[in-house]
């Protein structure tokens, strides 16, 4: 589903990303762990092309991303959903419209059509009755939610999450990792960028551990916690855990 | 002092140089709102095509606009007027109105690029990410997302900007275009009295003026909830 060949990325003369080999395949959740400034929201925002990179090439679903021209991109991110740690829900969109906007304007999606799709989802998401209301007038928790149904108005065929639940509030954190959980065991394809060792444990197929703008450690849920290999990941931890 | 006092609130005066002109100063004041309205129209267009060039990545794109922006807003609105008046009047036969709302226009549309250009920066960065990963191209990113809520931002600087096009095309009256401060030089010159036409249409701008600022305070207040007027 995603593939990134040796991939580096830097913002002038700061490398930020340094020959990233990564594989995601269809259906596995993959969490991306590290400490803050590591290269984890630029990576993921590279295989969104939301940033362009300087070396390798990133795939998304059979697509080589970085080399489809600049005017064609928003065709290969129609198949990508992405979540972001501050929300980003369109401020002056209802939760239902923030949903809608993007099937009506970008599929084509008759309104009525799109806006039943949109209630399911917000119902998917357990707010049906926040259809109508604006994102300040909602909390982090809720508005995260709608930016999860947003995210999947598309039908992407990958999520991206980073950080979902950073910004929120301890007490609002577990009605959005469970949404996420629901929708892990939905079979889709997920890369989320997390502190929530928790939800890793539980929900990831794979974990990697990112310092640097390198992968320093690839394993599963159970042998990175309990046996991690490199020196980085164990002083990561032991500082988290 | 005493002398002026009595002129500005004699009733007499008054009748003589308002009310036995009244067709004039109203004339007048229909020219001045189709002259502002037209030009307004123009200002709009060129502020936002503009400000949305200053915020490209083209270096072309972005430079020309830069340099329209700082040749419009370091030069004189009377001399620019002039020059479309004057030197570019005759491409234009002998219409006065078109190059009269094109100067102005063209004056107001810089400031308000400026302006477009803040408001869109002021919309978070985030807005635009989250719009491009719906899978909005940049044009419908912008025209769905940013811009509706930029010019909600903008709208009290951008009514400011209108309220100074009213105020500045009583310039316009030095072409001998009948706005409402031609108005008054006309009832000045047939009653050798100045004071009061002019006062009077120092009222009239006045009035309209404040409550067009009034009007967008209204709209600010209900526009509240979605951010987007
Ligand atoms: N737009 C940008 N311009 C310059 N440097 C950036 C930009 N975005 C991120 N960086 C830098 O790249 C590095 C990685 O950032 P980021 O991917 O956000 O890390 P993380 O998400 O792991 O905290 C940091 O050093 C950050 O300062
Ligand atoms: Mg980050």
């Amino acid at each position: 589903m995603v593939k990134c060949e040796a991939v580096s990325k830097w913002f002038g003369r700061l490398q930020v990303l340094q020959d990233i080999n990564l594989e995601v395949v269809a259906g596995e959740v993959l969490v991306i762990i590290g400490p803050s400034g590591s290269g984890k929201s630029t990576l993921l925002r590279c295989i969104n092309a939301l940033e362009p990179i300087q070396k390798g090439k990133i795939w998304v679903d059979g697509e080589s991303i970085h080399d489809t021209p600049p005017n064609k991109r928003h065709l290969v991110r129609r198949k990508v959903g992405m979540v972001f740690q501050q929300f980003n829900l369109f401020q002056n969109k209802t939760a239902l419209q923030n949903i809608t906007i993007s099937p009506i304007h970008v599929l084509h999606l008759n309104r009525l059509d799109a806006e039943e799709k949109g209630r399911k989802l917000l119902e998917k998401v357990g707010l049906p009755e926040k259809a109508d209301a604006y994102p300040a007038e909602l909390s982090g928790g809720q508005q995260q939610r709608v930016a999860i149904a947003r995210a999947l108005a598309l039908d992407p065929k990958l999520m991206l999450f980073d950080e979902p639940t950073s910004a929120l509030d301890p007490e609002m954190i577990k009605e959005v990792l469970d949404v996420m959980k629901d929708l892990a065991t939905t079979g889709m394809t997920m890369i989320v960028v997390t502190h929530e060792m928790g939800f890793a444990r539980e929900v990831a197929d794979r974990i990697i551990f990112i310092d640097g703008g390198m992968v320093i450690e690839e394993s599963v849920p159970e042998s990175f916690f309990t046996a991690p290999q490199q020196e980085r990941t164990k002083t990561f931890l032991s500082k988290i855990l | 002092m005493e002398f002026i006092l009595r002129e500005l609130f004699d009733p007499l005066v008054w009748q003589n140089s308002i009310i036995g002109y009244l067709r004039v100063f109203e004339t007048g004041l229909l020219n001045t709102l189709t002259i502002s309205a037209q030009s307004l129209v123009l200002a709009f267009v060129i502020g936002i095509l503009v400000g949305v060039m200053r915020v490209s990545k083209g270096c072309l794109v972005n430079g020309i606009a830069r340099a329209y922006v700082e040749a419009i807003r370091n030069t004189p609105l009377l001399v620019q007027l002039i020059i479309f008046y004057f030197g570019l009047g005759p491409l234009f036969g002998n219409n006065q109105t078109i190059p009269l709302v094109l100067g102005l226009g063209l004056f107001t549309g810089a400031y308000v690029a400026e302006i477009v250009r803040a408001g869109i920066q002021s919309v978070a960065r985030g807005q635009m990410e989250a719009a491009l990963s719906v899978g909005m191209t940049n044009t419908q990113a912008m025209s769905l997302i940013i811009l509706p809520q930029a010019v909600r931002r903008i709208l009290p600087a951008l009514a400011g900007q209108f309220i100074s096009l009213i105020k500045d095309s009583s310039l316009v009256s030095v072409f001998g275009f009948a706005e409402l401060t031609h108005a008054a030089s006309r009832v000045t010159a047939a009653t050798f009295r100045a004071l009061v036409p002019n006062v009077f249409v120092a009222i009239v701008y006045f009035v309209i003026a404040y409550t067009l600022s009034q009007g967008v305070s209204m709209i600010e207040r209900r526009t509240a909830r979605s951010g987007q007027v």
